[in-house]
């Protein structure tokens, strides 16, 4: 999509940074910015970001009863009503960590072909153990980045959603075994100290026959040790708002509900495989 | 101090990459008396270049000398058993290396006849004798990052590594046919290979039995018959979480990589060779890492150390840091992601030992 009028939905930093993408990028066209719970007026495609999971099931479907074309987060998949916006093609799943360009071009390349004989993708997600983020929507980031990198539909998925430093869920581990035998290994989890260095790590590393493809954007920090012999790194990164609006719009042109909907259900599947303690055939 | 007189059985890459290197450098403490390989001209040239004073292709005549104080077993896991139990039977003090058996009924076997013959044993898990490790162990130990809840650890290894090192031998191929490592006759895969080096870190450091594992599996080379890549998932009654990846059949040039990552209640503790090797060459046609494996830490100190450490306590009397017992839980947590990657479900560690007890 190169031109248009463009509604947004969220909060925080993210979303700041996606209107300003948008503001930037010619031919479009910023009608309207809504707190979640509401969907902007006037406009031909509406981008979230910076959602909690129930806030995104809530958004989409308010977007399938408005008949309203829109970009979302990746959805929980505990809400029918989610898979129903989804199976629409109004609706599309599109994962925050798209936003960060060393991921981007690791998909890209494991869609060029570069790993040879894929074998394996593992992927990590962690975060401040005080950051706000609920853990179950991290995990369906991490995953559903790790489906769109390496586009075969899961046969096999286990995995265990544990509260490993608290008493709530701060831990998602899931393996799946795709159609073409690659191995996804995924964790998200709630690991960093609140007050140390690191607000976020992320890793992603695709092995193959011809290639190890290893990404890691929030390996970026200024850092400065001090007489006191305290080290202190300021981690930055580019704005993900340009990539991540890239990646909606996309999306949003081409639409592919059987896609959505199998995303959907293998995230279903792993909440099963994690509350049943087994394995899900998919 | 009277040097231990030291007999080595299989001279294949372990031994020549690691054990021999290690007993050379401690000719002060150790005497290497004999080897011994089925392969009579591995056997006389690992004799000739280390300086033993005999080699035999048949490993019961070298345990059937009386002037040999301890065996270092370093051949494929199928023959450890009955190599260990032969040994300790003749009075011999045994070192062998990970991973201790093929079926945890050898193991119990290997651990009895050390009891039997009042002989010490000790499995050579040489990353408890990293220098690495051990600082990630005191930490724990010193309460640094409070209770240890996940050990996560990813081990990334280039096909044909060992080929690397220059090595005057390769992996023992029964018949001329494949590698044994690669045969489903003789190995399990990477689960015993490699990862029971991650599974024994897993148990050291969060300082729990497990209740189950789950594990993915893969062959990725095309002529391997035994499955290469291993992703598992362990649950330990602590509630702790253990999880790795394993990755054998990269690229040629990438490097040998492990990385450890252990998350406590209070902290974290990371560990990873860094950043990704300790030498980097850039060239037009790409990267190069002409280091990747010989200068790490588990090849050269570690293993040193380990049979230093064995030795000591053969002299001294005392029981060897690493209890057999323990390379037996590691094994247990292999022959689990085994049995798991086989079935596609994770498997209790109870039933496992009650599947061991029925067979």
């Amino acid at each position: 999509m190169s031109e248009g009028a463009i509604g947004l939905v969220g909060r925080g930093a993210v979303l700041a940074s996606l209107a300003r993408a948008v503001r930037e990028r010619p031919g479009l066209r910023l009608v309207g910015q809504a707190e979640p719970g509401a969907l902007p007026v006037g406009a031909d495609v509406v981008v979230c970001a910076g959602l909690y999971g129930y806030e995104r099931v809530s958004v989409a479907a308010m977007a399938l009863d408005m008949g309203c074309r829109l970009a979302v987060p990746p959805l929980p998949a505990m809400d029918e009503r989610g898979r129903e916006a989804l199976a629409s093609g109004l609706v599309v799943q599109v994962s925050p960590l798209l936003g960060y360009a060393p991921l981007r071009e690791l998909a890209e390349r494991v869609h060029r072909g570069e790993l040879g004989r894929r074998y394996g993708l593992f992927a990590v997600y962690h975060f401040a153990r005080n950051a706000p983020t609920p853990v179950d929507d991290a995990f369906a980031d991490l995953l559903h980045y790790a489906l769109e990198a390496l586009e075969r539909r899961p046969v096999e998925v286990y995995a265990r959603r544990s509260a490993l430093c608290g008493d709530q869920a701060d831990a998602w581990h899931a393996v799946l075994r795709l159609e073409d035998e690659t191995l996804v290994t995924l964790e998200a989890v709630a690991a960093l100290p609140a007050d140390g260095p690191e607000a976020e790590r992320l890793l992603v590393e695709a092995t193959g026959s011809d290639a190890v493809i290893r990404a890691e954007p929030t390996r970026q920090a200024v850092v400065s040790i001090g007489r006191s012999g305290l080290t202190k790194a300021v981690p930055w990164m580019p704005e993900p708002g340009e990539r991540y609006l890239e990646a909606a719009l996309t999306r949003l042109e081409q639409p592919d509900p059987p896609r959505e909907v199998r995303t959907f259900e293998t995230l279903r599947a792993l909440w099963a495989a994690a509350a049943e303690g087994s394995a899900m055939r998919l | 101090m009277r040097r231990l007189r030291v007999g080595l059985i299989g001279a294949g890459t372990i031994a020549q990459s690691a054990h021999l290197p290690a007993i050379r450098r401690l000719a002060d403490e150790l005497e290497l008396v004999a080897v011994a390989d089925v392969r009579a001209e591995v056997a006389a040239d690992a004799a000739r270049r280390y300086g033993a004073e005999v080699w035999y292709t048949d490993y019961r005549e070298l345990i059937a000398r009386p002037d040999i104080d301890l065996v270092d077993i370093c051949t494929p896991e199928f023959l450890h058993c009955e190599q260990t139990v032969a040994a300790t039977e003749a009075g011999k003090h045994v070192l062998c290396e990970k991973p201790m058996a093929s079926t945890l009924a050898e193991a119990d076997a290997m651990i009895a006849a050390a009891r039997r013959n009042g002989v010490k044993l000790m499995i050579g898990h040489s990353r408890r004798f990293t220098r690495r490790y051990r600082e990630v162990a005191r930490l724990i130990r010193d309460g640094a990052i409070g209770e240890v809840r996940l050990v996560r650890e990813n081990e990334r290894r280039p096909r044909a590594m060992y080929g690397r090192l220059d090595l005057p031998v390769d992996h023992w191929a029964p018949e001329g046919g494949r590698p044994w490592l690669a045969s489903s006759a003789y190995a399990q895969g990477a689960a015993l290979t490699n990862a029971v080096h991650e599974t024994d870190l897993a148990r050291w450091f969060t300082g729990s039995e497990a209740i189950s594992v789950y594990a993915a599996a893969r062959i990725t080379d095309p002529a391997g018959e035994v499955p290469d890549f291993l992703t598992y998932i362990i649950t330990f009654a602590s509630g702790a979480l253990a999880a790795a990846e394993i990755v054998n059949q990269l690229p040629a040039d990438y490097p040998y990589y492990h990385m450890l990552e252990v998350v406590g209640t209070a902290g974290l503790i990371r560990a990873a060779d860094p950043p990704m090797s300790p030498l980097e060459v850039w060239r037009p046609d790409g990267m190069a890492y002409p280091l990747n494996f010989s200068h790490l830490l588990h090849v050269d100190d570690a293993y040193r150390d380990e049979i230093s450490t064995f030795a000591r306590c053969v002299r001294e009397d005392r029981d060897p840091p690493l209890d057999p017992w323990d390379a037996r839980q590691a094994l247990a947590l292999s022959i689990a992601a085994v049995r798991s990657s086989q079935l596609g479900q994770p498997v209790l560690l109870a039933s496992l030992e009650a599947r061991e007890e029925g067979a």
